[in-house]
């Protein structure tokens, strides 16, 4: 690709607070649903880049249809150790579109969700205005 | 898999020379057609006055569906500090439940009517840096 250059976006977000953390700290935070075979949940997930996976509390997957403990088996590996998790497909939904991601739901309990690389990146792309606390989200590669 | 069908509306001009090359190639165009890109001009223009854009002033983010729950977040931080290590499903501007147990919470909030609860959990307060997990 020669200069000039754009990327497009369907979407832009502030950056938010979050609960349990300090409240002058702004992060891309995005309201996501988490849609199972027989049920959802609204919440809050940071878009992580640096994270492999998507990440959700494990207590979610029966309320929305799953089986936690029949997911794939992963270990998934932080600066404050491992987490055991089990991968699922689910649908996310982002500001409107649906995509359909495997993502993992962790055995315990965890404080905060994640938006992680796979199959989401790979089917939507964010940007990040750090100094303005903005974030960019759409929903193609 | 993808649904939404509506135009972009963000640009990142990550150089300069656009102006130039826009104008070099409208004037290899014949009138009819600067007129058609004119039109377009205009119409981009039109909806940047509504929409927002990046390369204007920024003012219009996208609205999440839960924005009165996002706002309640932000307008009870001293209330969420007492909530601290309980799962809370907020409906609109109206704190439904609260308990340390997921299933408990989420079970009030549907036992009232909401099939898809906005359901989380409100980790204690800490001054340290955000890391991942």
């Amino acid at each position: 690709m020669s200069s000039p250059f754009s990327l497009l976006f369907d979407h832009q977000f502030r950056y938010r607070s979050l609960p349990g953390l300090d409240p002058s700290s702004l992060f891309p935070a995005l309201q996501v649903s988490l849609i199972g075979p027989s049920g959802a949940d609204d919440l809050l997930a940071i878009v992580d880049t640096g994270a492999t996976y998507s990440l959700f509390d494990g207590r979610r997957a029966k309320a929305i249809g799953l089986n936690l403990m029949t997911g794939k088996p992963i270990q998934l590996s932080g600066l404050s150790g491992t987490l055991s998790a089990r991968l699922h497909s689910v649908t996310l939904e982002i500001v409107g579109s649906r995509l359909e991601c495997e993502v993992a739901f962790s055995e315990w309990g965890i404080k905060r969700e994640l938006l992680g690389r796979h199959d989401l990146f790979s089917r939507a792309r964010f940007a990040f205005r750090e100094g303005l606390s903005l974030g960019y989200f759409h929903p193609e590669p | 898999m993808t649904s939404t069908v509506s135009p972009p509306r963000f640009d990142f001009i990550v150089a300069k020379s656009v102006k130039d090359e826009i104008i070099e190639q409208i004037d290899r165009l014949d009138p009819p057609q600067q007129r058609r890109v004119l039109d377009f001009a205009r119409d981009l223009n039109g909806r940047a006055e509504t929409l927002g854009s990046a390369t204007h002033e920024l003012r219009a983010d996208t609205q999440s569906p839960r924005e009165c729950e996002m706002r309640w977040l932000r307008d009870h931080s001293a209330a969420l500090r007492e909530l601290a290590g309980k799962w809370i499903v907020l409906e609109k501007d109206r704190l439904v439940a609260s308990d340390a147990s997921y299933e408990t919470a989420r079970g009030i909030a549907t036992d009232s009517g909401i099939a898809r609860p906005f359901i989380i959990y409100i980790p204690e307060t800490t001054d340290e840096a955000f890391m991942g997990l």
